[in-house]
């Protein structure tokens, strides 16, 4: 990661600000306030907006700061989100904790905090305040970040009366593209292409980025469901709404390679990788890089990525670990490290990914069975599963998985395509 | 700003600083919400007389604010999955905020062609959803009467079509110059109308009259200093916010004889609802469709923006009116806005006895219904202006309604009556300056204090239409301008 992409967390240290730790408001304004207006970098319309609000607190009556720390708060969560710079969520938890100053154990400052540790990964604890805040004060936004939370912590049915609870208190794009991303991990492909529709038309190109976000997530789901030509026109939308979305530029590489193009693809996946330096792009951008024999540029991304990824994203790189049958114990160890924070579908399979590798088939034959139990239609589950039967000695799963995989292979890496090709034809 | 620039001492504590830098996954949608589509901008309400000299209360609502002309027509349409509601409030269901009468707009979007990427045009339109308009919106009006025994109950008043978006060239009968020049004025009577409006205005079932499509927006004000701690510009240096923008606008004309007769008091407001959709479906569950939930609402203008604090717009957007006296009344009482006023605009002068227990503007703004005369002749009309050359304003109209004037003859009451805001609401009302006028005014005593303020934006940046639908052409997509 370049430093100068973390001008949050960098701002952070430089004020040599404490970690109050995020569930605990402060009791005195003051730092909190004061790290909350340190004037950012940057010039997007964003960064203007964040300037804009930072001069109306300096200015206001204290009757409306906490209303307006607020407001501040989402706009640095929103800058996290844009950047993946989650040095924005210290400055939000700042926010929260300059709202608490004011105003005691309001609701709001609770949110903030609550997102805060649900990007941060700290789930249990997010799950304490979602519940804390469904209960007290029941919103359209309590109840999504309860179901946030519930989705990961692998509390399918919960997540799906979270977001229930959420929509019928106010049918919004957050609302409908939440319960779009429950009902497809439900397996429910059109059912979730119907509710990401309506999210979209719910969105503004006043907002960029949550009609991009939301446009993005469509374009996966049209992937996987085999519609590259809805795909592709998804992503082209959110690019026009946002130009340079890493995850809209993303989910395009992933459409050229469906495609077969793999010269674009990696045109696009560079971009997103710049943007967004995550294991995910990385992985993908370097088997890209493979697929056009670009070997020693394929090497300088994964050099890239094996240096950044248990710190970035950990269970992505166990996975990309276990598919590379490299630093397997390790590979384990972040997973292990991994599920006493989430036990979702997709920690679920990346457990099993990694226990095969390690060679604990038997657990590793549990684990997928539970993954697979929902009925998520990502292709890498069965790709995954099939592998772990046939290490088993199970060929008929096997094929049976690998069958599923392949009708659904859009989604797959060009890497895991080949792999699944060659299994294949060895059963 | 700070340019921060990166000392090797922050790299080293990065390293050491894990978990802080775990990203995302980023499956959480995020937490802003701007729903264009369900978004009301402005709503009116004036008494009209028609052709044939019967009596309409003419109402309308305008979503999708700041609409930029001319980008992506296939983009700023009526949404399908919006129930649009307009309310009208009669009789003891005012003062209580109860709807009396409620008008449902839905709307169903065709392609008649979809092989191709011309989405909205195939060609120059010369009329109506002729073979040249490929994007389509048709609309249905039902109306529900709320007194179960003595009223209508549902009646399906008919359907209309859209007419197409502004683009240019590929819509020339908005615009001067075959489509290059800027949208033509607004006019003053039905026969000079540009083709499509024509077309587009529908008779409805007992007497209705509707109109639905793009229209420019005719709402004006410096929003921008407003909200910039109230720092108003000059004459000639502020700057309508508006300017430039459309919005698409929702027209009815109600005859007052279906709704109780013209010598009663009616309140106006509106409502955009999405669908509550199932989230779990069972295996073989076809894709459910709900009931509608409201998730926007307006009456007044400033009401929710100038008034309602930010914790509660989201509370005021989904609540029905009839919850306004418990929920929204304090704002109305002891508006911020007069304290802001005060501590800002007239800093060092304050004007006493604006801050607090305002009852006049409770009664303005609680419940949030614009309230309109019915008794009254039609109201005078705003054209561009008292020396527009075709279109003037109508012989009394000031854009000050009450505070500059403007008032009519009200049989109901005996006596003159504001013929603008907050007596209804006609596009060209400067609701601005009227608004910040009776907070600064003192409506309470006998006789009133009057102080007249603004914020120096005193006319639209279009003509007004003095005929249905009253809003001015839509802005021209390829010949346009902001601030």
């Amino acid at each position: 990661m370049p430093f100068a992409a973390r001008p949050a967390l960098l701002l952070l240290l430089l004020c040599a600000c404490s970690d109050h730790g995020a569930a605990e408001p402060a009791a005195n304004s003051r730092p909190a306030r004061f790290i909350a207006l340190v004037p950012q970098v940057g010039d997007s319309k964003l960064d203007r907006d964040i300037g804009a609000m930072q001069t109306r607190i300096e200015a206001a009556s204290e009757e409306v700061l906490p209303g307006l720390f607020d407001r501040l708060g989402r706009l640095f969560i929103q800058k996290a989100r844009t950047t993946h710079d989650t040095g924005y969520y210290k400055l939000t938890q700042s926010c929260a904790d300059a709202i608490d100053s004011y105003a005691n154990g309001s609701a709001d400052a609770m949110l903030l905090r609550g997102h805060c540790l649900h990007s941060m990964h700290k789930f249990p604890e997010a799950e304490k305040l979602a519940r804390k805040l469904v209960a007290t004060r029941g919103d359209f936004a309590d109840h999504g970040l309860l179901g946030d939370v519930l989705i990961d912590r692998g509390d399918v049915d919960g997540a799906l009366d979270a977001y229930q609870a959420m929509l019928n208190v106010k049918p919004c794009l957050q609302a409908y593209a939440r319960a779009a991303h429950a009902r497809w991990i439900c397996g429910d492909t059109d059912g979730a292409r119907q509710l990401i529709g309506l999210a979209a038309a719910a969105g503004s190109a006043r907002d960029p980025e949550s009609l991009a976000w939301t446009l993005a997530r469509r374009a996966t789901i049209e992937l996987s469901a085999g519609s590259l030509e809805d795909a592709s026109d998804a992503c082209s939308a959110a690019l026009a709404v946002l130009p340079g979305y890493a995850p809209a530029l993303l989910a395009r590489g992933r459409i050229q390679l469906a495609r077969g193009e793999a010269v674009d693809a990696i045109t696009s996946l560079e971009a997103a990788a710049k943007a967004n330096p995550l294991p995910e792009y990385r992985w993908l951008l370097a088997d890209a890089l493979r697929a056009t024999g670009d070997e020693a540029r394929a090497q300088i991304v994964e050099a890239q990525l094996e240096h950044d990824g248990a710190i970035e994203d950990p269970r992505t790189y166990a996975l990309y670990l276990a598919s590379r049958g490299k630093s397997v114990a390790t590979a384990v160890d972040l997973i292990e490290r991994e599920l006493e924070q989430r036990r979702d579908v997709h920690t679920l399979d990346a457990l099993a990914w990694t226990q095969c590798a390690a060679g604990d088939v038997t657990t590793a034959s549990s684990v997928i069975r539970e993954a697979l139990a929902i009925g998520t239609p990502d292709s890498r589950l069965h790709y995954h599963a099939g592998v772990i039967a046939m290490q088993r000695g199970d060929m008929t799963k096997a094929k049976a998985h690998f069958a599923t995989a392949e009708e659904r292979q859009n989604s797959l890496y060009p890497s895991e395509r080949d792999d699944l090709r060659t299994r294949r034809k060895s059963l | 700003m700070i340019d921060l620039k990166l000392p090797l001492l922050a790299t080293a504590a990065l390293a050491v600083t894990p978990g802080i830098l775990m990203a995302s996954s980023h499956m959480d949608a995020p937490l802003i919400t701007l729903d264009d589509a369900a978004n009301t901008t402005d709503v009116y309400a004036f008494v009209t007389t028609g052709a044939n000299g019967e009596k309409y209360l003419t109402t309308a609502l305008s979503v999708y604010p700041f609409e930029e002309p001319g980008i992506g027509p296939n983009k700023y349409n009526f949404d399908d999955n919006v129930l649009y509601g307009l309310h009208v409030s009669t009789g003891n269901d005012l003062p209580l905020g109860r709807p009396t009468f409620s008008y449902w707009f839905e709307f169903d979007t065709t392609y008649k062609n979809d092989a191709t990427i011309l989405q909205s045009y195939t060609g120059v339109v010369q009329n109506v959803d002729d073979g040249a308009q490929n994007l389509t919106q048709r609309y249905s009006v039902r109306a529900f009467d709320h007194r179960w025994n003595q009223g209508w109950g549902l009646r399906n008043l008919g359907t209309g079509v859209v007419p197409p978006n502004n683009q240019g060239k590929a819509t020339p009968e908005y615009n001067l110059q075959a489509g290059d020049g800027p949208a033509k004025d607004g006019v003053g009577s039905s026969a000079m109308l540009d083709r499509y409006t024509t077309q587009s205005i529908k008779s409805l079932d007992h007497g209705y009259v509707a109109f639905a499509g793009q229209r420019e927006d005719g709402f004006y004000g410096d929003i921008n200093a407003i909200f910039d701690l109230l720092s108003l510009r000059g004459p000639g240096e502020a700057e309508d916010a508006q300017h430039g923008y459309n919005v698409h606008t929702i027209v009815l004309q109600i005859p007052v004889n279906d709704i109780g007769g013209e010598m009663q008091q009616a309140g106006v407001f509106a409502t955009t609802s999405r669908r509550k959709i199932k989230v779990n479906r069972r295996n073989g569950d076809p894709i459910e469709v709900g009931h509608w939930v409201q998730v926007g609402r307006q009456g007044n203008p400033l009401f929710c923006e100038g008034f309602i604090a930010i914790s509660d717009k989201d509370k005021y957007n989904r609540e029905s009116p009839r919850h306004d006296s418990a929920l929204f009344s304090e704002y109305a009482r002891t508006p911020e806005l007069a304290a802001l006023l005060n501590a800002i605009v007239f800093a060092g002068n304050p004007i006493a006895g604006i801050e607090n227990n305002r009852t006049d503007l409770e009664g303005i703004f609680i419940p949030d219904v614009i309230k309109v005369d019915l008794s009254t002749a039609a109201v005078p009309l705003a054209g561009g202006g008292a020396n527009h050359p075709s279109n003037p304003d109508d012989p009394g109209f000031s854009r000050l309604s009450i505070f500059g004037g403007d008032t009519t003859y009200s049989p109901l009451v005996c006596g003159p009556v504001p013929s603008g805001w907050p007596n209804g609401r006609r596009f060209g009302d400067d609701v601005v300056d009227i608004g910040v006028s009776a907070v600064i005014s003192d409506l309470r005593v006998t006789p009133p204090v009057i102080n007249v303020a603004g914020d120096n934006v005193d006319s639209n940046d279009a003509v007004y239409h003095k005929v249905m639908p009253y809003a001015a052409t839509p802005m021209n997509g390829r010949n346009h301008e902001h601030h």
